[in-house]
């Protein structure tokens, strides 16, 4: 092991756990397997650089959550985690699994970023919105105002399906 | 419709994680490239090799498996190894070598209030070594040549090295993509070493050809009429490097400083990436702004790295509104200790 690493099984356990739940968020949040797939990985490798750190935290999945969206925040971070992903997938080339092709899904892929992603975090994730707020870096009103809209557009798109409308 | 019916959201179809390995190898690459960043390659070069110029638009990553330096021949695995040992409490900045030292502020009215303040430290397993040489010329655009004495190429095994004749003897010459070339050859019983940047093959074998080296330096009478020589800082022994941080404002607002011991020359930047490169100064000092937001410099023995947005007129501004402070400066001491940098934000 190397002097860094943290227990194999604490973080491992751990990251097998969370890990498909995250990558399932950061999908809906960006709206792209591949990128949301990168994103997770990239913050659940920095959660094993900061193990120390993060596995002491109160809630290590907040943290992983608002790091995995740093990392799609930028444009510049948005390029480098297709570099990454493109790398990565040349190497062992494993399509990310496909976000679930529902009416409710394709709803959510119709939202703005902003409601995506804390429709991801508060539904998806399963985040308190006091932690969405914190990982979106929001206010918690921004938040509870973002999904009162973000449901009330849902309801909409989604009436007709609701109503036995939809094929 | 309820809330419920977002609920269906949560059920996760592929429960699978991709295999640890892969996670733990980026971690592996991340712990590199933060131990390059505090070491100042310590400290600025070959932080901005795998921080800076690795995130530039259509820069190749470097290197087989992220080359974050250049080591001593013998040194082991090419100093990829060691690690930081994070932030250190503020009661201990007082007994800590060089903190006082290193402490510093941006003092201009631009900025938002300091956020964080910090002193994190750093342990390498092995030496980096400074380069014999670090060429520049401006005209008619940046171009750059670093050279290192008795070091491996780090980039030996990759595809597309091919020979080349340099010095009277074969070379290794691997051109990237963005036609940065390293090109390695053996000399006096050492393997030799270049990086250039913004000139082609037959430009840089020509200025190759043409130095002496005495007693590790290179010749000053060698060097071409085009070229300037860059001053290149002794670096510190100890394999422990602190590293001052100070941060103002959040998001694409943020603007950071760091400060370490100097160990190599801003303008090794250009080197590596030319056309990404822009040599300007901070108070009669020569200094490299990458496009990426980052600006480099050395002064009085100390390293400098301002990185944010604003571009370089901006950060150059900044730079000049460096200030020294005391350790127990006000400012310093209402400051948080924990940048949100780790996470990307």
């Amino acid at each position: 092991m190397r002097r860094h690493d943290p227990p194999a099984l604490e973080f491992e356990g751990w990251y097998r756990r969370e890990f498909p739940r995250v990558r399932q968020a950061m999908t809906m949040a960006t709206g792209d397997a591949g990128l949301g797939e990168e994103a997770a990985a990239e913050a659940f490798a920095l959660a094993l650089v900061h193990w120390g750190r993060v596995s002491g935290m109160d809630s290590p999945g907040g943290w992983v959550y608002a790091t995995a969206l740093n990392q799609v925040r930028r444009s510049w971070r948005r390029t480098a985690l297709e570099q990454r992903h493109q790398a990565r997938t040349r190497q062992a080339p494993v399509p990310p699994p496909e976000p679930p092709d529902t009416a409710l899904w394709r709803a959510v892929a119709q939202l703005s970023p902003r409601a995506r992603t804390a429709i991801a975090l508060r539904y998806v994730a399963d985040l308190p919105e006091a932690e969405v707020a914190a990982a979106m870096n929001v206010s918690r009103g921004t938040v509870a105002t973002t999904l009162s809209r973000a449901r009330k557009h849902l309801a909409a798109l989604l009436e007709p399906a609701m109503n036995g409308d939809r094929p | 419709m309820t809330t419920d019916f977002l609920t269906d959201l949560g059920a996760i179809e592929d429960a699978q994680a991709l295999p640890i390995e892969t996670i733990q190898h980026r971690a592996r690459t991340i712990r590199r490239h933060r131990r390059a960043r505090g070491v100042g390659v310590v400290g600025a070069v070959a932080a901005t090799l795998v921080l800076g110029i690795g995130a530039l638009p259509g820069h190749p990553t470097s290197g087989p498996d992220g080359f974050v330096g250049v080591a001593q021949a013998e040194g082991p695995d090419r100093c990829n190894e060691g690690g930081g040992d994070g932030a250190l409490p503020r009661d201990q900045w007082s007994r800590t070598p060089d903190a006082a030292r290193l402490a510093a502020v941006i003092s201009s009215p631009d900025l938002p209030s300091l956020r964080t303040a910090a002193l994190t430290q750093s342990t390498a397993d092995c030496a980096q070594v400074a380069p014999v040489a670090v060429l520049y010329s401006t005209a008619p655009s940046l171009r750059a040549i670093t050279i290192w004495a008795d070091v491996p190429n780090p980039y030996e095994g990759q595809e597309g090295i091919v020979d080349l004749q340099v010095r009277g003897t074969s070379g290794r010459l691997l051109t990237l993509s963005d036609g940065e070339r390293v090109l390695s050859w053996s000399e006096g019983n050492e393997r030799w070493y270049a990086e250039a940047s913004g000139l082609d093959d037959k430009q840089l074998t020509a200025t190759l050809n043409a130095l002496s080296f005495e007693r590790g330096h290179v010749a000053a009478p060698t060097v071409p009429r085009a070229w300037n020589t860059a001053e290149v800082p002794v670096p510190d022994e100890s394999l422990t490097t602190r590293t001052w941080s100070v941060t103002y404002g959040q998001g694409d607002e943020r603007i950071g400083l760091q400060v370490v011991l100097a160990s190599h020359s801003p303008v090794e930047v250009a080197s590596r990436a030319a056309s990404y490169t822009t040599l300007t100064t901070v108070n009669g000092h020569v200094a490299a702004y990458t496009s990426n937001g980052q600006l480099w410099w050395n002064a009085d023995g100390l390293g400098y790295v301002l990185n944010g947005a604003g571009g370089i007129e901006r950060l150059t501004e900044l730079a000049a509104a460096v200030e020294h402070v005391a350790l127990d400066n006000t400012q310093i001491a209402t400051a948080g200790m924990t940048d949100d940098e780790d996470t990307g934000r």
